[in-house]
């Protein structure tokens, strides 16, 4: 966290959780753009939920003042209000837009990360910026609704734009009368004198028809006009260049020339002329001047009068939205509130509410409820006094600013319904309000004051919300499918925390010490023997708690696979696309837990994995006889055991042995004598490093690295993987990974002095085994012969060279081990106990011996090696002791 | 056990310490001579206790001890000169050095003391005896009449045969 001065903790917090929604409304968007919704309905949930994720950002953002992350999820929100108001239907090219939008997000908060200015990042914003803006605009232009209206969706944004986000707009803007800019202002002049000087604004009169030259040409200079004031922020002007392009392109060359369109036109002209004069002087094109210029007299192109101006037509969207943000508004103020009864004096939770009131002020005032401008104006007051140490904040004031809240909150309820009365006397409230704002003392104030019955009254319908609004929290609570609306809410509602993965290392590491120090003090020699009831008592009540405590702690470290499983849903999504096969994603077992570790490790095998499926295994369409002609991935976790699957299957066209085989006789990976190979044996060889079947390396695969991070990253968890294939049917990975990196349960052992843990789950069984059953081969293998098997006995002194072991193996036990399809015995002198292990990595400093794992700390201090049965049973056949086993 | 946590944490911020540790040497012996190793290394001294064998090491590496939860491999420093195993005694102690982020023990004789050697009074090995081990030399310290070994530790124990 400390990795550059310029990120505090509240940012590196603030990117962590940006992530968060991106990485979850990012799947959401790519299976939108795929159309597998297509019974999306205009106001369906899934969009208001990627639209507040981009409106959740933008406010943090501009907390932060990451003037690029805000402008960006602005105009993202912007393109989303056309399909949440259902103005549009999202498609494919806009999800496309949005999902290369939320990269470049990604891509700025890397650079923050590393400390480097988000200005490096200015050519992706910049590009990313036209192409909204360009989708934005196409929406506008392809809409038959009149002009005016759309003028009223942008509007409020350009006086001012959505509460949340009121002060930053003017910020953002100010400081950019910059080189860009001037440079933008020139560039428009000189086009729109170019505009002006064209024949059929000149001469009017002399022209018949529109010239298709001219046509193109306003159409190209508006567009390239209209993409820069975007792109700067520009949106009056923007908008205002929108409708020139949108006269022009009613333009065509067999239309007469109409002498009140060219006026229209060149009126509008004259009003950008203007706008640009604005953006010069003052450097942002927000004046109320130069917007009113536009208003009153606004005439649409196709001439039809259309008088309402946006101030006064409070349109259903604008009331819409703008009841959808106080109403979000108010929960957050309703939660400081909350706090500031408990903390009066708490400055922050005071400008906070002072922050929302003012909100509801401006937004409240721009759609012309005068009460409730009023209202909060008054509650601004009290808390201006407050902040600004004139007065003490008593509980009259708070109960006041209370009584506010819910006014506004039932007058907004009111009008979501539809109605427009007023059933609250506000008057009592105005002069309690006045009373406190013109000073009178707090005695004065409890005997005007009825807002107990008021609030009585109020909390009824508080309740009622209350309610719906917990079930909404009970049909989805922890499942991480929601996002809480607003940033504030977001904020409070939040039951995690999040805590650096070395602190709980460092948890885990100390639970698993103290289980050992459990085992120091209850198996102590110098208690042992001795009868202590007491200390039994009190010993077994200790274990239990400790033994909690190690699942639990072990358990904090376990996370849901599906982070991991949604990443993949982009990658089949633009995998597909460019391959150009159509491909299905299926998951399954989304749910499962996996440790963070794993989840890490297997986040760049699976990817691998995908990639390969869709560029090497599933064919194009006119290839896909044999199959159905659309291409599926199915990515599936489960536990099985003490192991996780996590399986990728396609239905494509499997390994090609023979070509592998080829391949591989060709690269010398196999020499002639090691033929014939064994099928699995053919699919272990796309392992191999620098392995590739292809000739052609593609952007996404070929180069015979892929496969082999699997392997590496496998082996580093100590997963294994498994191929099935066959040929036209398909392909399937198995990847196996172990639950836990960190404790197993095992059998400890006695062989000679030293002791050893076996995984319990390697164990088949243990055997005590009579003279007879013991078989001996002349190269000296001794065979155990045991319900018509026979397996091969390991003596672990044998193969590490560590003296001779002399038992004869009816005095020892034989313990049975299997791994994947190779049995062994292992060949031990005395089972001492069952115990669960916290396994300790051996020291880097030592090297990596085959057949042993890691090792443990035992109850009395003394180390103990756990074997890895995998591989010692290959170390065994290494030395050529145990041959393929035997069934008969 | 739990006593000696304090000498443990103590060394762990070892970055600050650098200044008063410098040209503190932690001195040993092996047989009748006494070797020194640069203290900021030295986590701490422990005597001996049981070490469990790990298969397939070079014999000089004894095998793992268990240091407060954390095992920590050992190293005989004799074995590891080349000199005849010695039984161990009640003088025998392990050194636990970290070095590469790693901790190993260094199994000695017996440990003799901490000592101030500037760096003007540690000459470089004379080149006449060009035996195994002497690689394992840093320079040999002079004290009054006295010479002591200084050993690199980093060659000590990551330098293969």
């Amino acid at each position: 966290m400390e990795k550059n001065s310029r990120i505090d903790e509240d940012l590196s917090s603030f990117i962590a959780e940006s992530r968060e929604i991106l990485e979850e409304i990012e799947p959401k968007l790519v299976k939108i753009g795929e159309g597998l919704d297509s019974s999306l309905k205009p106001d369906d949930e899934t969009v208001n939920l990627i639209f507040r994720g981009f409106h959740t950002i933008k406010g943090t953002a501009a907390f932060y003042q990451l003037d690029s992350v805000v402008s960006l999820a602005h105009k993202a929100e912007t393109l989303l209000e056309f399909f949440r108001n259902g103005t549009e239907t999202l498609n494919a090219s806009c999800t496309d837009v949005l999902c290369q939008t939320m990269d470049v997000m990604e891509h700025i908060f890397v650079l923050i990360e590393s400390g480097e200015p988000e200005g490096e990042a200015q050519d992706k914003i910049r590009s990313v910026m036209f192409r909204l803006t360009g989708r934005i605009d196409a929406i506008r232009r392809k809409n038959d609704e009149p002009v005016a209206e759309e003028g009223a969706v942008l509007e409020p944004e350009m006086i001012s734009p959505d509460p949340c986000a009121s002060d930053i707009t003017g910020e953002v803007v100010q400081p950019r009368i910059g080189k860009h800019v001037r440079i933008c202002i020139l560039e428009s002049r000189i086009m729109m004198k170019r505009i002006m000087g064209l024949s059929f604004i000149e001469a009017p009169a002399g022209l018949s028809a529109y010239r298709e030259d001219e046509i193109e040409i306003c159409n190209d200079l508006f567009r390239i006009m209209g993409d820069s004031a975007g792109f700067l922020g520009f949106e009056n002007l923007q908008t205002h260049l929108g409708k020139a392009l949108d006269w022009v392109q009613g333009r065509n060359k067999d239309m007469d020339v109409k002498s009140e369109d060219v006026e229209y036109f060149t009126d509008l002209c004259n009003r950008i002329f203007g706008i640009l004069d604005e953006i010069e002087r003052s450097g942002s094109d927000k004046n109320k001047d130069t917007v009113s210029i536009l208003l009153p007299d606004d005439v649409p192109y196709n001439s039809a009068q259309k008088v309402e101006t946006p101030f006064q037509d409070r349109t259903e969207e604008l009331t819409a939205l703008f009841l959808s943000e106080s109403l979000s508004i108010v929960d957050s103020l309703e939660k400081s509130l909350l706090l500031l009864r408990d903390e009066r004096l708490n400055r922050v939770v005071q400008r906070d509410i002072l922050g929302f009131f003012h909100k509801l002020k401006g937004s409240s005032g721009i759609m012309g409820f005068e009460d409730m401008e009023a209202l909060c104006e008054k509650a601004e007051y009290i808390l201006e006094e407050v902040l600004d140490e004139l007065f003490f904040i008593d509980v009259w004031d708070v109960k006041a600013l209370w009584a506010v809240t819910r006014i506004i909150r039932q007058d907004l309820i009111d009008m979501e319904k539809g109605g427009n009365e007023r059933p609250f006397d506000r008057t009592v409230v105005m002069a309690i309000l006045h009373q406190i704002t013109s000073g009178k003392t707090s005695e004065e104030k409890e005997n005007g004051i009825k807002l107990p019955e008021m609030i009585q009254e109020l909390s009824h319908e508080e309740k009622n919300r209350n309610e719906r609004k917990q079930e909404n929290e009970q049909v989805a609570p922890d499942t991480g499918e929601t996002i809480p609306g607003g940033f504030e809410r977001r904020k409070m509602d939040r039951r995690d925390i999040r805590v650096s993965i070395e602190k709980l290392d460092e948890l885990i590491n100390l639970v698993g010490e103290l289980v050992i120090a459990e085992n120091m003090v209850v198996k102590n020699p110098d208690v042992l023997g001795l009868e202590l009831e007491n200390f039994e008592r009190a010993s077994a009540h200790l274990r239990k708690i400790v033994k909690d405590l190690q699942e639990v702690a072990l358990a904090v470290r376990m996370i849901p696979v599906s982070g991991v499983f949604r990443k993949m849903i982009r990658l089949v999504h633009d995998l597909s696309a460019k391959s150009d096969k159509k491909v299905h994603l299926k998951l399954l077992g989304e749910d499962t837990e996996i440790d963070k570790t794993v989840a890490e490790l297997i986040s760049d095998p699976l990817v691998h994995l995908v990639r390969n499926a869709i560029d090497h295994g599933i064919q194009k369409k006119p290839d896909r006889k044999m199959n159905e002609p659309d291409g599926w991935i199915v990515l599936e976790a489960r536990h099985e055991g003490g192991e996780v699957l996590v399986i990728v299957k396609d239905n494509g066209q499997g390994l090609d042995k023979d070509r592998i085989l080829e391949k591989a006789l060709e690269s010398g990976i196999v020499k002639q004598n090691d033929l014939p190979l064994s099928d699995k044996e053919i699919n272990e060889l796309i392992f191999h490093p620098g392995f590739s079947t292809c000739d052609d390396v593609t952007d996404f695969s070929g180069r015979g690295v892929g496969m082999d991070v699997v392997k590496q990253n496998l082996e580093k968890i100590k997963g294994r993987v498994d191929v099935f294939s066959r040929k036209g049917r398909g392909c399937s990975f198995v990847l196996r990974i172990p639950l836990t990196l960190a404790i197993i349960d095992g059998m400890l052992v006695r062989v000679g002095n030293s002791s050893y843990t076996i995984p319990l789950l390697s164990i088949r069984e243990t055997l005590q085994v009579s003279e007879h059953q013991v078989t001996t081969t002349m190269d000296g293998q001794e065979m155990v012969f045991v319900r018509d098997q026979m397996i091969p006995v390991i003596r672990l002194h044998d193969i590490y060279g560590m003296g001779r072991d002399d038992t004869d193996i009816d005095k020892g036990l034989v313990v049975v081990v299997e791994h994947q399809d190779d049995v062994a015995g292992l060949l031990i002198h005395d089972i001492l106990g069952e115990q669960q292990a916290v396994i300790k990595g051996m020291s880097g400093y030592m090297d990596q011996v085959l057949g042993i794992s890691g090792c443990t700390i035992l109850g009395d201090g003394e180390v103990s090696l756990i074997l890895d049965v995998g591989g010692l049973i290959q170390k065994a056949q290494i030395r050529g002791m145990v041959k393929e086993t035997t069934v008969h | 056990m739990l006593d000696e946590h304090d000498v443990f944490t103590n060394e762990y911020d070892d970055e600050e310490d650098e200044d008063t540790l410098k040209d503190k040497y932690l001195t040993f012996f092996i047989g009748k001579e006494e070797y020194g190793v640069a203290i900021h290394h030295v986590i701490e001294v422990i005597g001996m206790q049981k070490i469990t064998p790990v298969p397939e090491m070079p014999d000089y590496l004894k095998g793992v001890i268990n240091l407060r939860g954390q095992v920590v491999p050992v190293t005989d420093v004799r074995l590891r000169f080349g000199m005849e195993e010695r039984a161990y005694t009640e003088r025998t102690c392990i050194i636990v050095v970290k070095i590469n982020e790693s901790f190993v023990g260094l199994v000695v004789d017996s440990v003799s003391d901490v000592l101030d050697i500037p760096e003007d009074r540690i000459e470089p090995v004379p080149k006449v005896n060009q035996r195994e081990s002497n690689r394992y030399i840093m320079g040999m310290g002079k004290i009054l009449e006295d010479v002591k070994i200084i050993l690199d530790v980093q060659r000590l124990l990551f330098d293969d045969q």
